[in-house]
């Protein structure tokens, strides 16, 4: 077993965008808490009231601390984790833990995967202390030490556990992570490190400690179980990306696309999801609110293929006015329906492809796609399956038109588009829909003296002529 | 002519020299079903990766049905057999007769030539289409955009075929192969106006009429409940003793 724990001891900073970038502080009960590298250099400490460290620097912004703020970059952090494994937990407001176990060769070995971590650009912009440990109590207890070399722990991809437990017992009573009087309890006995608190006799132990507290030192030795519930965020996207300046190009808007993209793909990674359609919003200060749906199925959560539809789809649909502000929802379904669970399926053959068509619908629109309907009926303006097999023994013509088109009739002649019919074969009586409305049709081919052949009928009921297809 | 010239014109394989016979293009083509028109094709029947004009300005001289054993073959494999502006809507039971597989045809309704275009090299270039047969009729299209169909059809491996009006028949053209279509008296008179790599002008005659003279229909009816059989109207006579009745229920 393999544990890593990511210590965000300024997490309350860092959760604000611009804390790399100006002098900022937590405050809470009216003491500063938490600050950044920048504020530091100016002798902002922990602990200082708000009015000594405005003394010290008067530009210093001072935030409350939001535990929901807090709570949400954690929970980001969490879900950009799954890149390096899939099973991630958030055992406490600033620490994250990630079980390593047979993830360490897919990411080629740990110095690999640290530097990984330590450059991600979500991480990259937090102070972070590492812990490794072959239990989740061992790696949070490590991730307090400042001095911690991971890389002494690690041997041929696999954990040292001798290592890790002599580098337990070195820690101090104070980093266990247990209550504060539970430590206390402990250093009134004279107690300093975890090492003379695990040589002492169990029972004695026992004795004076609760057994929560010994169940806790059985969890950080892996003298027992310790599960540990995986953090999963509902699959839902919503991106949103601003522009100082309204766009009206869009070749100036693409990258908007591109940056909304990328997040999406790796989101659809990390939850196993295959995105369905894209829903863009793109609007302006003064609320103007243009939409684009695009079908984005056969993309494969590819972003070029993804990226090309949504050009597609924005050229079809242009914006009317110059819009700062780009956001992204996805529709999408797990990637555990796309395989089929049928042993045998009924088709074996591979369905065809359906990039084209979604190509084509993102451009041209979907009423301009169709496909070739059955018949619904024997009346053949009811284009839409029955089992044609009767029918195939008559000649059909290769082109039907929307609606019959009537035949004009000059004495005996019948007279279409300006061409004299005459009746080649024939009649096919076609009598159907006696539940609703009776069709009563005797059917035949016919030529035109410009050697054209066409689909002509009979309507039985109002005794009149129409053309119903051509022989093309 | 200078040596290096006749070397670079030799070295290539998509330029046909009158005097240089043994020169030809090697295209894949697939089966007309008519061995009179395979005969004067120089591939043995429809050239694969080329842009192909067949020129009418009638709808119902057999224009399509010629064509349906090519489309049929090919629709046996799983790629699509793009229709990209049909003029009418094609009848399925009459394509699923000359054994054409309907699930493959996509249909594809532009509005107007620049989207006639597009979506033709679209479905050519997107190496999933089995065939490509466009309408173009008489939109007037550019010789730079019909280069570039051509262009599009021969990095694709597909049948590609340009219905166009018989008047664009003396413009001239980058398709490689260039019929006109005339229906006459029970036949479909083909003339071969360009063929690449041979030479054109041969007259074909199609027999298209046959097919419905010698096959007599048949007479379908429906049968209709009691109460209704008393507005049955009496059946056309018939003395052909081939003719059977199909009851449906």
């Amino acid at each position: 077993m393999l544990w890593l724990c990511i210590y965000l001891p300024l997490l309350p900073v860092e959760a604000y965008p611009h804390s790399t970038k100006a002098p900022l502080a937590v405050s809470e009960n009216h003491r500063i808490k938490f600050c950044n590298a920048l504020a530091s250099s100016q002798d902002i400490r922990t602990g200082q009231s708000l009015v000594t460290a405005w003394a010290l620097y008067s530009e210093l912004e001072i935030k409350d601390r939001d535990h929901q703020r807090e709570s949400l970059r954690l929970q980001q952090l969490a879900d950009f984790c799954r890149d390096f494994t899939p099973h991630v937990s958030i055992p406490s407001g600033d620490r994250l833990l990630l079980d390593l176990t047979g993830c360490l060769n897919v990411h080629g070995g740990w110095p690999k995967l640290k530097e990984k971590i330590q450059t991600s650009h979500l991480l990259t912009t937090h102070h972070l202390q590492l812990g490794l440990g072959n239990t989740p109590e061992a790696a949070i207890l490590l991730s307090h030490n400042l001095n911690f070399e991971s890389e002494t722990v690690i041997r041929n991809n696999s954990i040292d556990i001798s290592k890790i437990q002599h580098l337990i017992n070195e820690q101090t009573i104070a980093n266990l992570n247990c209550d504060s009087k539970t430590i206390q309890r402990l250093a009134n006995l004279g107690l300093k490190t975890v090492g003379q608190v695990k040589q002492l006799p169990s029972h004695a132990l026992g004795h004076r400690q609760s057994h929560f507290f010994m169940d806790y030192l059985s969890r950080l030795y892996g003298l027992k179980g310790d599960v540990r519930k995986p953090h999963i965020t509902p699959p839902q996207f919503h991106e949103e990306s601003y522009s100082l300046q309204s766009v009206s190009n869009l070749s100036e808007i693409q990258p908007a696309f591109e940056l909304q993209l990328e997040k999406l793909q790796r989101f659809l990674r990390q939850h196993q999801q295959h995105c369905i359609e894209l829903r863009w919003q793109l609007r302006n200060e003064q609320r103007y609110l243009h939409r684009l749906h695009v079908g984005v199925e056969a993309c494969k959560n590819n972003v070029a293929s993804m990226l090309k539809l949504t050009q597609l789809q924005s050229e079809k649909q242009p914006i009317k006015r110059a819009i700062n502000q780009v956001a992204l929802e996805s529709i999408h379904r797990p990637l555990s329906l796309e395989i089929a669970d049928d042993l045998f399926p009924e088709s074996l053959s591979r369905p065809l492809d359906q990039q084209l068509v979604e190509t084509l619908e993102a451009r041209l629109g979907r009423d301009r796609i169709s496909y070739l309907k059955a018949p619904t009926s024997h009346r053949p303006d009811d284009l839409g399956a029955v089992d044609q097999d009767d029918l195939n023994h008559a000649k059909r013509p290769t082109w039907l038109f929307k609606s019959p088109k009537l035949i004009l009739q000059r004495g005996k002649q019948m007279i279409f588009e300006g061409q004299v019919l005459s009746l080649l074969q024939g009649p096919e009586r076609i009598d159907t829909q006696w539940w609703s409305s009776r069709c009563q049709r005797d059917y035949y081919i016919a030529k035109s003296d410009r050697g054209l052949r066409y689909w002509v009928y009979k309507d039985l009921v109002n005794r009149r002529w129409f053309v119903q297809g051509i022989f093309a | 002519m200078k040596a290096e010239l006749k070397d670079i014109i030799d070295s290539r394989h998509d330029i046909w020299c009158v005097k240089n016979q043994s020169a030809r293009l090697t295209l894949k083509a697939v089966d007309t079903h008519y061995r009179p028109l395979n005969d004067q094709l120089e591939q043995g029947g429809w050239p694969m990766s080329v842009a192909t004009e067949l020129l009418c300005s009638q709808h119902g001289g057999g224009e399509l049905s010629f064509l349906l054993p090519a489309i049929a073959k090919l629709s046996q494999t799983e790629k699509w057999v793009a229709f990209i502006a049909p003029p009418f809507t094609p009848y399925g039971p009459a394509l699923e007769a000359a054994g054409v597989d309907s699930s493959r045809i996509l249909m594809i309704h532009p509005r107007n030539s620049k989207e006639l275009l597009w979506a033709t090299e679209q479905a050519l270039k997107a190496g999933t289409c089995s065939a490509v047969i466009s309408w173009f009729g008489s939109h007037d299209i550019a010789t730079k955009d019909l280069r570039r169909i051509q262009h599009a059809a021969k990095s694709s491996d597909c049948l590609h075929i340009q219905y166009r009006d018989s008047r664009f028949a003396e413009q001239p053209s980058p398709a490689k192969l260039r019929l006109s279509l005339t229906p006459t008296d029970g036949q479909l008179a083909l003339q071969v106006l360009k063929q690449t790599g041979t030479w054109a002008g041969q007259q074909i005659g199609l027999p298209i009429d046959e097919e419905i003279r010698d096959k007599q229909c048949n007479v379908i009816q429906l049968e209709v409940p009691k109460s209704n059989r008393r507005n049955a109207l009496p059946m056309p006579s018939h003395n052909d003793p081939a003719q059977r009745q199909i009851v449906w229920q």
